[in-house]
């Protein structure tokens, strides 16, 4: 499973490398295909990867905002990292800051995040099982 | 008669002035300038013509441009293309020659063109127009300050204007008719002229706009730009060369003194960037960016790259950004400061501004800047002790918890 | 598809999202090749995205020129030139707002465009089509 994006479970993330050039065709298959993940690891944190991509006009800024929305419909959480600094200066001054979506530096913060997420989760689910209940179910 | 004639010069010099009143800051398109080069060679050669004179020329094509109710040119963009135009001619690529001869005055242009195909039309016509048509030639290449000549296939002078007799230091061209090079330049350059001549005879190629070195008689080198190319007979056999050149020399000294100092300005500049946009590492993983001074556009972008690349070099997760030394904060420089912060986030760190003064509180509201989502503090020591708290660790001081 | 292309000038027919990241990879490369450094050559590429994107959605055809471009005072730059026929911007004002969309996007496509060029021009007519010219300077 390795196209449009290639996704991959580590812990409780879903990491997700967002491919160069992201189609509108790809867009739809790639959400899917995350959603999908989340639904079969029960992931709680996506980390989407974006270190592969040079250039991030506002469709990509859509990407992340709709994808956003609909992994926290799933009870999930996204995350974007690797984002370089050329691409970050182009998208402020295009006015795209992606307000609501969490940024991190890399692989480390974002596993860190994921677990201090399902600590919080794990403690939630302690004082009220019926919470966010994402089994699986195939 | 004379009524007559003001009646037409009228016309042209309300249809110049029109052409001025044109919007000259937008931009030509291709779809566009290539219908009003059409016009403007057939303009071009009913100049050669002698149909038209060169003002009438360009009025023509600014009369064009106005009739197809183009959204530009100006009477200036139509002296640009009369000379693309006149390069076009000469069997150039138009970009390429509108990159050499980008300073060369349009109409000097046209008259060289003038020159060069008048001269080649020699032969023709009857010995009353032959006569005429010499002495205008003659007019027109001594009214140059440009070099212009002809030389036959060994490369000695045919003809040649007063500006370059003079430089020769001849007192007319006469006394430089039928010498060659090696007469009248050192060996070294004499050889170089000749092996140009050459290339441009056997390949038939225009050489145009290259800088090459001569000297004067008085042994001061001069800066030259140049442009060769064959000169053929009516059958169209290559028969010698016809060329133009200008004196550069104080252009390039310009050029030379305007790079120096671009240069010296460009090391200031880096100096004062690293200077004025300082990353320091306080701990781990939090940095510290004390800005100094106004806060402008450039200095803005340079904040924003370097806190991003110093987030990246000490992988910090906090960047205290701290605004003390900027004096005036004004809408401007807060949306400046927004999109660093911005920035940083989208980089995986947090942002926390301090040293944010009554007067800039009161700055920020007032305009009605949303800072909403900016962390700020009143100095340095909360912000750092902020960020600690934010990355779980605890001051403690004398086992005592602060 | 990538259309006739001189070696100062590159010319696309924008009527497939393909074509959207063909033409502003091979912009980004002219402007690399021109001298502009890599964050300038990101925000063009960005700018010819947002273009040709914005013909696919509102007009579904159209072309995109990226060339050498120089100013009456001799500065080099690179122009951005997108053309087409479809049904025009009705509110350009507003479509120059930033967050103004009719589209479902994020609504930067225009506004933010012109933020990352030195020089944009609109010329957009109801019923006729819309023309965009951008520019942005080597050395400022």
């Amino acid at each position: 499973m390795d196209s449009p994006g290639s996704t991959q479970k580590l812990e409780n993330l879903l990491l997700v490398a967002v491919p160069r050039d992201l189609m509108d065709d790809e867009v739809i298959e790639l959400r899917r295909e995350i959603l999908q993940a989340i639904r079969r690891h029960g992931s709680q944190v996506v980390l989407l990867d974006f270190s592969r991509v040079d250039i991030c006009d506002s469709f990509f800024g859509r990407f992340i905002y709709t994808t956003s929305k609909m992994v926290e419909l799933m009870g999930a959480k996204v995350i974007i990292s690797g984002l370089q600094d050329v691409v970050i200066e182009t998208m402020v001054e295009l006015g795209m800051t992606l307000p609501g979506v969490d940024a991190v530096l890399d692989l480390d913060d974002a596993l860190a995040l994921s677990r201090s997420l399902s600590r919080q989760y794990n403690h939630l689910n302690e004082t009220a099982p019926t919470g966010g209940d994402i089994a699986d179910e195939e | 008669m004379l009524k007559q004639w003001l009646e037409n010069r009228r016309e042209e010099l309300l249809a110049i002035s029109l052409a001025f009143e044109h919007d000259q800051s937008e931009p030509l398109d291709d779809s566009v300038l290539y219908p009003l080069l059409e016009t403007t060679l057939t303009a071009a050669g009913q100049t050669l013509d002698g149909k038209v004179n060169p003002t009438r020329a360009a009025v023509k094509i600014a009369q064009h441009a106005q009739d197809a109710r183009l959204p530009l040119p100006g009477f200036i963009h139509s002296l640009d293309v009369l000379r693309r135009a006149a390069q076009y001619l000469l069997g150039q690529d138009v970009h390429a020659a509108a990159d050499q001869l980008a300073w060369m005055g349009a109409l000097n242009d046209l008259l060289f063109l003038t020159a060069q195909v008048a001269a080649t039309m020699l032969g023709s016509g009857t010995e009353a127009e032959l006569a005429e048509e010499r002495h205008r030639l003659r007019a027109l290449v001594d009214a140059l300050p440009d070099f212009v000549f002809m030389k036959d296939r060994d490369s000695r002078f045919l003809l040649l204007n007063r500006a370059m007799a003079q430089f020769m230091g001849a007192e007319t061209p006469q006394e430089i008719i039928g010498k060659d090079d090696f007469d009248l330049f050192p060996e070294v350059l004499a050889v170089q002229y000749r092996a140009d001549e050459m290339e441009i005879m056997q390949s038939g190629r225009v050489k145009t706009g290259y800088e090459e070195q001569t000297v004067t008689r008085e042994g001061e080198i001069r800066w030259m730009q140049s442009t060769k190319a064959p000169l053929r007979d009516s059958s169209g056999n290559v028969i010698g060369v016809v060329g133009m050149v200008r004196d550069i020399t104080q252009i390039k000294q310009a050029h030379e003194r305007e790079r120096q100092q671009r240069q010296i300005i460009e090391a200031q500049q880096q100096a004062i960037s690293e200077l004025s946009t300082p990353i320091i590492p306080i701990m781990d993983r939090i940095i510290v960016m004390p800005l100094v001074g106004g806060i402008d556009t450039a200095r803005a972008r340079d904040i924003m790259r370097s806190l991003l690349a110093g987030i990246g070099q000490y992988r910090a997760r906090i960047a205290i950004l701290d605004i003390t030394g900027v004096p005036v904060v004004d809408s401007g420089v807060a949306q400046h400061l927004d999109r660093t912060i911005q920035a940083a986030r989208l980089k995986g760190a947090q942002t926390i501004v301090t040293g944010v003064s009554d007067a800039v509180a009161e700055i920020i509201i007032n305009l009605g800047i949303d800072w909403s989502g900016v962390e700020t503090e009143r100095d340095l020591q909360t912000g750092l002790v902020t960020a600690l708290e934010r990355l779980g660790v605890q001051l403690t001081r004398r086992g005592k918890r602060m | 598809m990538a259309g006739q292309s001189r070696k100062d000038q590159l010319h696309f027919t924008i009527q497939h999202v393909a074509d959207v990241s063909t033409s502003r990879r091979a912009g980004m490369q002219m402007a690399i090749n021109m001298g502009f450094a890599q964050a300038d050559a990101t925000k063009i590429a960005v700018v010819i995205s947002e273009l040709a994107r914005n013909i696919l959605i509102y007009a579904r055809t159209g072309t995109i020129i990226v060339k050498e471009h120089r100013g009456l005072n001799g500065k080099r730059g690179i122009k951005i030139i997108a053309d087409d026929n479809g049904p025009g911007i009705p509110f350009l004002d507003k479509a120059l707002t930033e967050g103004y969309t009719t589209s479902g996007g994020l609504g930067l496509g225009l506004s933010g465009s012109k933020r990352l060029m030195d020089e944009f021009y609109i010329h957009s007519e109801v019923g006729k089509g819309t023309n965009v010219t951008a520019v942005k300077w080597l050395n400022k």
